[in-house]
């Protein structure tokens, strides 16, 4: 059967001008292209028409991708907080912040980034969820740094929808008490320059000699085991631990800056947090439990096996750690999102298998616990691998 | 050309392999295999037999003269050999069958024997005895039985359906949730058999195997006085070292070296493991290499079994950690 057959179509009914005005159309496509006439210069404005249906693409596209997402709580100020200060390291240039206008540079970009500062727009968190994920072609929105960590995302969404609700209106309370002119790095003693810009990077969430963490889903680091902050550090820096927050911070640290950063961490002692977490003691004691036996019937190795005691200092110390961070790193590992070292991979066999629940009285335990300083009395058997 | 070759030369070695005493149950060392063994030449011979006279019937037919037709589709003929002689033969075979079921069933064997829990987990054995005198030990992947004496099997799984077979030894048996199945064993010879998991259970089924050693009886107690001792401790700086590496990077999670620190029970029972004949459920052979093999690569060895690979340690500190683990004895 010849195509003509099956496309019913008498080829030789259509006449020679039909033929002209596809080769016509051919050539002039060719001609426009290859001659460089279309002018992709940001300084030039689309046309209405391109404009519309870049517009309904993006939006369509953001629409059927969000529509199956569950959001979390975004009143969270735990959330808020954390994605204020990656906002304004990260975000800021480009989408502004109240009382700090948009850079002149990020302005002049096509489309320019919309001021989220002085916000009138139709997304909503899940469409915020989305495009803060993935990115956005065609635009210079990028996708989230740290592959699998949608916790993080959710925190830098929960601070757009506070911008979005507030206006940033009162933003003592979630950007500057929690900022960098608060955090300076107390203790630390003559930073060099590089070392300065490093540390500052590391105060605006963990804190430092005098404050605590800026939210409870960030790490306490003072008194942490040297070993382990550096192997993280290193982890961070060569992308094998994801994180969206501290692979942009670690990325161009050199040797040097992460030795003096650990020394500086490791040697703090612990700070009060202001807000601290009030598991049940029911949760507690179940956690304990968890900790002192595992659940041998989950596969669940007890916790103590690794961190109490006399273990190695690569594993890192978690008496103390806050209750949220521990379980949102515990649930990552169950995900298997924490599985690029050779340590997480280990970590990850234990968390595989624990429910919700679990998760939650363990990270209950650990964070009813005070740290034990007795234990940085000897380094660590276990080389790390890096 | 090279892999016809290659498989043509194969070929006899699968033949050969075939052979191999240690999994056979043609070379039977258990009271219940050797009954097996039996079982195996009555029904072989008995059905060469009934296949020979088949066929002689059925070529006297062809070639056969209409008298010797006759005489096969007669009446009595039918009936005889038909159905009664099928019905005789099956009948005397289901009794034979179910008196073997009913010699190595639990019921038959003495109470007072020892007793022995084994526990199909994927993919290995944990095993338990427990002496006359109470006292109870675990271990993994061998099963060390005396000879000449009944020794009860309490066979359960922790997870899926596992079957114990030890071709030398006895029948094989299924492992299954939620039950405890007894197999009633008696070594009739000394020496070192194997067994494998018959029933698959997962990827890394073929590697679920496990050593049978049938002690002389006076040698039975003197293995299981040393297998209830605790572990030896390190002679050399390298041991220690490779103790405190040990102890230190929470291996005692999930394995017990009883004597130390380390009681976990997620996996097999390291007290004695340097005196095992191999590693990984008959999988690798028990020498330093293969242990520095198994904790660095073990899931390549044997994919998703239930340790992590351990890549955090150096060279030097697997050494150490393989000259500890061998020289527990």
């Amino acid at each position: 059967m010849r195509i003509r057959d099956i496309l019913k179509v008498d080829f030789d009914q259509l006449g020679n001008e039909i033929v002209v005005v596809i080769l016509v159309l051919i050539g002039g496509i060719t001609i426009f292209v290859w001659a460089g006439y279309y002018n992709v210069a940001a300084s030039e404005k689309h046309l209405g028409i391109t404009n519309w249906i870049l517009a309904t693409v993006r939006d369509q596209s953001i629409a059927a991708r969000s529509s199956e997402i569950e959001v979390p709580d975004l009143k969270d100020r735990d959330r808020i907080r954390l994605g204020a200060q990656h906002y304004v390291a990260g975000c800021a240039f480009c989408h502004g912040i109240p009382g700090e206008p948009i850079s002149p540079i990020a302005q002049r970009m096509l489309p320019a980034p919309p001021d989220l500062a002085n916000p009138v727009n139709e997304y909503d968190a899940a469409d915020h969820f989305i495009i803060i994920r993935s990115g956005l072609k065609y635009t210079g929105m990028p996708a989230w740094p740290g592959v699998g960590r949608d916790d993080e995302v959710w925190s830098v969404v929960a601070f757009v929808e506070w911008l979005q609700d507030t206006g940033g209106a009162d933003r003592r309370d979630v950007i500057d008490d929690a900022g960098p002119e608060q955090r300076t790095g107390g203790g630390y003693t003559n930073p060099e320059a590089g070392e300065a810009y490093a540390l500052s990077n590391c105060v605006r969430c963990h804190g430092d000699a005098d404050t605590a963490p800026v939210s409870r889903l960030v790490p306490a680091l003072s008194s942490q085991s040297p070993d382990y902050l550096r192997r993280s550090l290193q982890e961070y820096r060569n992308g094998r631990r994801q994180s969206g927050f501290m692979q942009p911070v670690s990325a161009n640290l050199t040797d040097g800056e992460i030795n003096q950063l650990v020394d500086y961490y490791s040697g703090l002692a612990p700070v009060e947090t202001t807000s601290p977490e009030m598991p049940e003691a029911a949760s507690i004691a179940r956690g304990r439990a968890i900790a002192a036996a595992g659940i041998p019937k989950q596969e669940v190795a007890p916790c103590s096996s690794c961190h109490a005691g006399a273990a190695s200092l690569q594993y890192g110390i978690i008496d103390g750690l806050g209750q949220r961070y521990l379980a949102g790193q515990l649930d990552l590992w169950r995900k298997g999102h924490r599985t690029g070292s050779d340590f997480g991979i280990i970590m990850a066999r234990s968390a595989a298998n624990m429910t919700d629940e679990q998760i939650r009285d363990v990270s209950a335990y650990y964070a009813s616990l005070t740290r034990d300083l007795s234990r940085f009395a000897r380094s660590s058997p276990a080389g790390a691998t890096e | 050309m090279r892999t016809t070759a290659r498989r043509s030369a194969a070929l006899p070695l699968l033949v050969i392999g075939g052979c191999s005493v240690e999994q056979s149950a043609l070379h039977p060392t258990g009271a219940g295999a050797e009954q097996i063994y039996s079982l195996f030449w009555v029904m072989t011979i008995g059905g060469g037999l009934i296949f020979a006279a088949v066929l002689l019937c059925t070529l006297w037919a062809i070639y056969g003269g209409s008298g010797i037709r006759r005489t096969l589709s007669a009446e009595g003929m039918i009936y005889g050999a038909g159905v009664f002689f099928p019905a005789a033969v099956l009948s005397a075979l289901l009794g034979y069958g179910l008196y073997l079921m009913q010699e190595s069933a639990f019921a038959s064997s003495p109470t007072g024997a020892p007793q022995i829990a084994v526990s199909g987990e994927m993919w290995w054995w944990r095993v338990q005895y427990r002496d006359a005198q109470g006292r109870s030990l675990e271990s993994a992947n061998e099963v060390h039985v005396p000879v000449g004496e009944t020794v009860n099997l309490a066979l359960t799984t922790k997870d899926v359906i596992h079957s114990f077979w030890a071709p030398q030894l006895a029948g094989k048996l299924d492992m299954i949730p939620g039950r405890t199945n007894m197999l009633s064993v008696t070594a009739t010879k000394p020496g070192i058999s194997r067994g494998q998991c018959a029933e698959y259970c997962g990827g890394a089924h073929a590697l679920m195997s496990f050593v049978v050693v049938a002690h002389p009886a006076d040698e039975y107690a003197q293995w299981l006085d040393g297998e209830a001792a605790p572990a030896k401790a390190p002679d050399t700086e390298r041991e220690k070292l490779g103790q405190d590496l040990f102890l230190r990077s929470g291996c005692g999670a999930c394995h017990a070296v009883r004597g130390t620190a380390a009681a976990g029970t997620i996996g097999p029972d390291l007290t004695h493991v340097g005196s095992r004949k191999s590693l990984g459920a008959a999988t690798l052979n028990n020498d330093e290499a293969s242990f520095k093999r198994w904790i660095v690569d073990n899931q390549h060895i044997k994919p998703e079994n239930g340790m992590p690979p351990y890549r955090i340690f150096t060279e030097a500190e697997l050494d150490a950690l393989a000259a500890y683990l061998d020289g527990l004895a």
